[in-house]
Order: C-alpha cells, then structure tokens, then sequence
C-alpha cells in the first residue's frame, strides 16, 4: 500500500510536470504568489488550492467506483466540455482582478466591486481554482488520472486516500513555485521598500495572465484555430 | 473612450462570441445526421470506406504487375491480421504526439515483416470525428490510447489497449520493447 501511495503521488506530479497543463499551471502560480506581502495568505490559497483539487479528483473516482457512470463517458466529457467553458471563465476572473468591470451585488452593498469580493475570498478563490483546473482535463492528465490513477484505486480498493494524494501530488509543483516565487518578489520588495507597489504590479500581472490564458483556451478548444 | 474602456469592450465581446459559438456550435452538432440511427450509419461508412481503400490498392497493385511485365498474382487478405489503432483527441499535447511516435516507430522498424506482408496495420484515429466516436465506448477509452486488435477473417477476435504507454512514455526505449512485445504476442497467437 506504501508503493501505492508513492505511486498515486508520482502520478500527480507527473501530471502537474507535463507539458498540457502548463497554461493553468501559470496562471494558478501567479493566483496563489500575487499577494506577495502577505506570505501566509499565500501559503493558506496554495493549501486550498491542494484541498480543491484533492476533493475534485476524491469525489470523481467516489463517483466512479460506486456508480453506473462509465469512466470514458465521463472522461470524454470533461475533456470534451470543461477545456471550452474555462477559456470564459478565466477571462471574466482576470478582468474582475485588474478591475475591468463590476458586478453589482443586489441589495445591500450595491455598487460594491466584485473584484474586491475576489480578493476578500481571497484564500477561497484558491480551493475554486483547485476544483476548476483539476476537472479541466487534457490528454496527459486524463491519460494519468483515468489511465493509471482509477485502476490503482480499484486495484488497492482505495476511492479516497489514493486520489486524494494525486491531488496533493498535481498542486505540490505549483504551490512550491508559488511560494519560491513570493518570497523572491518580497525580499526584493523589502529590499527597495516598495511591497504595495509590489503587490499591485502582482494583481495585474495575475488579471493579465488570467486573460491570456482564457483568450488562449477560447481560441484552442471553442474556435479551434490554434 | 478610455483605453480602458476599449480593451473591456474588446474582451466582453469575446466572451460573448465565444458562449454563442459555443452554444451554436453544440446545438447543431446534437441536431446533426449523426444523432439517429449513427451506429448503422458510421458502420456503413466505415465498411464503404475499407471497400473503396481495399479496391484502390487491388487497382494499384495489378497496373504495377501489368507495368513490370509480370502476370497478376493473387494476394489474399491475411486469415489473421493485427490493427494497432491509436486513438487521440483534435486537441493534441506534446505527450501524445511523443506517444504516437514511438508507438508508431517501434512497429514499423522491428515488425516490417508484417507490415508489408499485411498481417500489421496502423492506424491514427480521431476519436472526436463523429464517425469515429463510437470507438470511445467500444475499447473503454478514457485518454489517448494505444489498442491491439486482433482479426480473424475480418471479424475481431480479440483486443487489447496498452495501458501502460502512459507509465513508459518516459523512457523510449521501455515504451518501444513493450509496444513491440505485445504486438509479437498478438502476432504469435494469430498464426
């Protein structure tokens, strides 16, 4: 069982390492590092990231081992669906942090930015992110996941601990580059004494990457040009 | 109008092209011809497809005998005949592109034999085409993957999908002696 959880955690890594999920991974690293004055929030988004993608990947394989649904439906459709809808998504969250556009919040705080809700949530938009990238499968990661992680679970009769440390094994990459990177942005804040100008540069830098990387899915997977 | 105000309308209506593609895009592709009956009618395109290919080759081969002089031989279809399909999406990753080409290379230089004598094929086949899809559900693909078919007079025998390309597709040469291992063994039991 030991091997087997080295394995499943193996297996995560080597997802999170491969070549196709690199655009979420950038634009995960700079969502968890932006609050470069703030290490502990960072290191609290980077845990709830892990945690939403642990749960994302725990409640499919549960899903999986204990119903009818068949395991190349539900991995055609994901691939097939989540790649298309998160280039949207990841649009509208970018312009929501370089504070493009406002959601009105009805009754009460009306006129109250929603980007300032996104960065009140803050460490929540963490584990939010962790559960959207880990459904947003591509072909490695579905290769790995379906492939090799399900018949390790359904082999060692393991629906939770084994995909849970796959998670663990997807975020661990990111969250690492994550915290290198904000403790590198805060000592060199520290440094010129300029860590609010620091971590304002971060948001906008965080709402761009977010853009790009949401205008790079629409192109790829809805208008297929690329 | 600010420049800021230009990029928000630029982006929104990006997104909003995107949704109505999208949504467009989905709606027809459910109300298409592929919705009733598309089992039949991709078995019959399928078997179409393989009639024409098959006479085209027969075509081929017999101006290439007439043209060097020699009379016509006849060539049977192999009693047994091994199809390694790869499977894969439109979208394709730096991985399974690696994937296809060691696959692909480890069968067509270590079993040419066979393939010239007919007895192995390969095919790449895009399992989001509609014709195609069936696939998915017939050999319980969950990602891009490699399966061994075996025939037995035009009717499968048995088959076979190589779950551990994924585990190997590291190490080239691992990834190359179990592809060519299992084809082998598919081969050895057919004859």
């Amino acid at each position: 069982m030991v091997l087997a959880m080295g394995s499943a955690t193996w297996l995560g890594i080597l997802t999170s390492i491969s070549p196709c999920p690199l655009a979420t991974n950038i634009a995960a690293i700079s969502f968890i590092g932006r609050r470069v004055g703030n290490p502990k929030a960072v290191a609290a988004t980077g845990l709830l990231y892990t945690l939403g993608r642990s749960l994302a990947y725990v409640v499919l394989a549960a899903i999986l081992v204990s119903t009818l649904l068949s395991a190349p439906t539900v991995s055609h459709a994901l691939q097939k669906y989540m790649n298309k809808i998160l280039g949207p998504i990841l649009i509208v969250v970018g312009m929501l942090l370089l504070d493009l556009i406002q959601i009105k919040v009805p009754g009460g705080g009306v006129g109250e930015k929603m980007s300032k809700q996104v960065e009140g949530w803050g460490i929540w938009g963490g584990f939010a992110l962790g559960v959207v990238f880990a459904m947003s499968f591509c072909p490695a990661s579905a290769g790995l996941y379906f492939g090799s992680l399900i018949p390790l679970s359904v082999k060692y009769e393991s629906s939770i601990l084994l995909p849970l440390l796959f998670g663990v094994g997807t975020a661990l990459p990111v969250f690492t580059f994550a915290i290198l990177i904000a403790l590198g942005t805060q000592a060199v804040g520290r440094a010129y004494e300029r860590i609010t100008q620091f971590e304002w540069w971060a948001r906008r830098i965080t709402g761009t990457i977010f853009i790009l990387v949401g205008v790079y899915f629409c192109l790829a997977f809805v208008f297929r040009v690329l | 109008m600010k420049a800021k105000d230009i990029v928000t309308m630029v982006l929104l209506l990006f997104v909003a092209a995107s949704v109505v593609y999208l949504i467009v895009g989905e709606s027809r592709s459910r109300s298409g011809p592929n919705e009733a009956g598309a089992t039949g009618t991709v078995v019959q395109a399928e078997l179409k497809q393989v009639e024409a290919e098959q006479a085209k080759a027969s075509e081929d081969s017999s101006k290439t005998l007439e043209e060097s002089g020699r009379l016509p031989e006849e060539a049977p279809e192999p009693q047994h005949k091994l199809i390694a399909y790869y499977f894969h999406r439109t979208q394709r990753c730096r991985t399974c592109l690696t994937m296809e080409a060691y696959a692909e290379e480890a069968l067509r230089d270590e079993l040419l034999d066979a393939f010239e004598s007919g007895e192995l094929e390969w095919r790449a086949v895009n399992v989001e085409e509609p014709e195609n899809e069936h696939f998915v559900e017939k050999y319980g693909l969950t990602a891009s993957a490699l399966v061994m078919v075996l025939l037995e007079n035009g009717e499968q025998k048995q088959s076979k999908n190589l779950e551990r390309v994924w585990e190997l597709v590291g190490d080239e040469w691992g990834f190359k002696d179990y592809v060519r291992d299992e084809a082998l063994t598919y081969l050895e039991d057919g004859s």
